[in-house]
């Protein structure tokens, strides 16, 4: 049943009880999700699990109590079904957490695929789909008799972000999903923003960290820059897992009367790189957050967390043992290995950094890397410098082919409201001239309205 | 419609074809702080115009832009990369092309028609 949401300035969800932790705990990596909920349930049937629309008038709530009880429906369904494995066609983040629960506590493996990446090659047309009714179909030719039913090794499929190519799937253990969600007192009975595509790996830890401690999801109606801000300022919220495009979004553009109240406590960054003036803009407007960035991706899950407030991550960590185990390097050419531990491979991250003094930083990716006249061009370090030029909101650098030089630097460019977009065009390209080698100003500079993010909250690069 | 008589003679040429190619020029150049005095088509893309490799990138980009083709890429690979040393030069480029000519109304123009070409 779905509850009206308590009114704004409600305290917050008291912390977990000791019994319930030490269930949640104690249980075996499959069973956690779906024990966490029973016996958060159990010991308090009322507290708020998802806010659902939030930043909008029609936000609703749902609680523990509920979840508990669809995840013991749909135990009890699956068990008499006993599919060879579930695709999560669900939309509606409830749903993504009881599929999860019931499937990982009945071993029957499961894909949860983002909407872009349904058909990628694989066999699973034989799985069961489940959409948010959580019905399973009388008939479904997926089912096994009785008898044959032999419980493959538990895995999840999820899909890539899909930034530098077409998405592809990954299959993960249960335990690489569930075992890195932290579980410390610190992080009990926060209220989480989902700003992530619920269905992707960064999305998916989100609400499977927040429902494993009690906590709550809110999830804004969509990622406009004030919905995203009123729902962090009416939902209490203390977690920001985000995109740095997505926060500099937030913090360049929403009401900043609504930002002032908003009592976030921490911003992970992750999936693209963070650069300085971003950590600074930040940490003038939410000075009580403590900021970290994540480097992971999702064939890697988590490789190193830096919490200095720095970008990029202290020279001194290559190669060695990082705290989670990771050890990384670069190749000649900068790009970034890394071999997440002494039995396996080392892998090719895609990912370029550069010496900065005492820090690594991030250049961009490799398939982003605009070649003009044989030159390489990075993407991410013009659209740095092009942010620091009064007027400009947003800016996004790519190329586009061009028979004489391979391939030209474009700018995508957003003014600020108001202000003589030709007069902000010609700042740019004044601060472009006098800062950047002649193959490295971009040429095809076009005035924007808006740059459209990809699904994972990211800035598209081709 | 038949360009089979392509000369150096400017007259030969559409003039909005020639007006359009002169106008990316000049706002290519006028980017970067400079302009072009005149622009005939013996001026010669390098020495007397000021244009560089990339300057010459950007014009045809935005040639692309305005008439929805790129005659470089436009062109078979076997015909080789044409002569590019006036302005005569690019226009002829241009020319070669029957829908090139604007006003274009599709931004994908289909590629020249053989036929055209006698």
């Amino acid at each position: 049943m779905n509850v009206a949401l308590a009114p704004a300035g409600s305290p917050q969800s008291p912390s977990l009880s000791d019994a319930v932790i030490r269930e949640i705990h104690d249980s075996s990596v499959e069973d956690r999700l779906a024990t966490a909920i029973a016996a958060i349930a159990k010991a308090a049937p009322d507290r708020t699990a998802i806010v659902h629309r939030a930043g909008t008038p029609q936000q609703t709530a749902i609680d523990y109590g509920t979840l508990a009880a669809r995840v013991l429906e749909l135990e009890q369904r699956l068990d008499a079904a006993r599919p060879i494995g579930v695709v999560a066609h669900a939309e509606q983040v409830e749903s993504l957490i009881v599929i999860t629960a019931a499937c990982s506590r009945q071993h029957v493996p499961l894909a949860i695929l983002a909407n872009d990446a349904a058909d990628s090659g694989h066999e699973l047309e034989d799985w069961l789909p489940l959409d948010d009714s959580l019905e399973i179909p009388a008939t479904a030719a997926s089912c096994v008799p009785r008898g044959e039913y032999e419980p493959v090794p538990p895995t999840i499929w999820v899909a890539t972000s899909g930034t530098s190519g077409p998405p592809k799937i990954v299959d993960h253990s249960w335990d690489s999903l569930l075992s890195a969600a932290r579980l410390a007192n610190q992080w009990h009975a926060l209220s989480w923003l989902l700003v992530y595509d619920a269905k992707r790996w960064a999305g998916i830890q989100v609400w499977v960290q927040a429902v494993l401690t009690g906590g709550c999801v809110v999830v804004p109606e969509n990622r406009d820059p004030d919905v995203v801000a009123r729902s962090l300022v009416e939902n209490q919220v203390s977690v920001l897992p985000a995109t740095p495009t997505l926060v500099r979004r937030l913090v360049s553009s929403a009401d900043p009367a609504v930002l002032s109240q908003c009592r976030l406590e921490r911003i992970t960054l992750g999936g693209e790189a963070v650069d300085g003036p971003l950590l600074a803009q930040i940490a003038e407007t939410f000075p009580a957050a403590r900021v970290s960035h994540v480097y992971a991706t999702t064939e890697l899950g988590e490789v190193f967390r830096v919490r200095d407030g720095l970008p990029g991550f202290p020279a001194r960590w290559l190669n060695r043992q990082l705290p989670g185990g990771a050890r990384i390097s670069t190749r000649r050419d900068g790009e970034l290995l890394v071999q997440l531990s002494r039995d396996t491979a080392e892998v090719a991250t895609g990912d370029l950094v550069e010496q900065r003094g005492d820090r690594f930083e991030f250049v961009g990716r490799r398939s982003d890397v605009i070649v003009v006249g044989g030159a390489k061009v990075y993407p991410k370090r013009i659209e740095e410098l092009v942010r620091q030029v009064p007027g400009v909101v947003e800016a996004r650098v790519h190329g586009v082919a061009s028979p004489i030089t391979g391939e030209l630097v474009a700018l995508d460019l957003v003014a600020a409201d108001g202000l003589d977009a030709e007069g902000v065009r010609s700042a740019v390209l004044e601060r472009c001239r006098s800062e950047l080698e002649a193959h490295a100003v971009p040429r095809v500079v076009d005035m924007v309205a808006q740059i459209a993010t990809t699904p994972a909250g990211k800035v598209p690069r081709r | 419609m038949v360009w089979a008589s392509i000369s150096e003679d400017s007259a030969a040429m559409p003039a909005s074809l020639h007006d359009t190619i002169a106008a990316a020029i000049r706002s290519v150049l006028s980017d970067t702080g400079r302009s072009a005095h005149e622009i005939s088509p013996s001026s010669l893309l390098g020495s007397d115009l000021g244009l560089d490799s990339l300057d010459l990138a950007q014009t045809i980009v935005m040639l692309e832009r305005t008439l929805g083709v790129d005659p470089f890429r436009a062109a078979p690979a076997s015909s080789g990369q044409p002569r590019l040393r006036t302005f005569a030069d690019l226009c002829q480029v241009y020319e070669s092309l029957p829908s090139a000519i604007p006003p274009v109304s599709s931004p994908h123009a289909p590629p020249p028609d053989p036929r055209d070409h006698p």
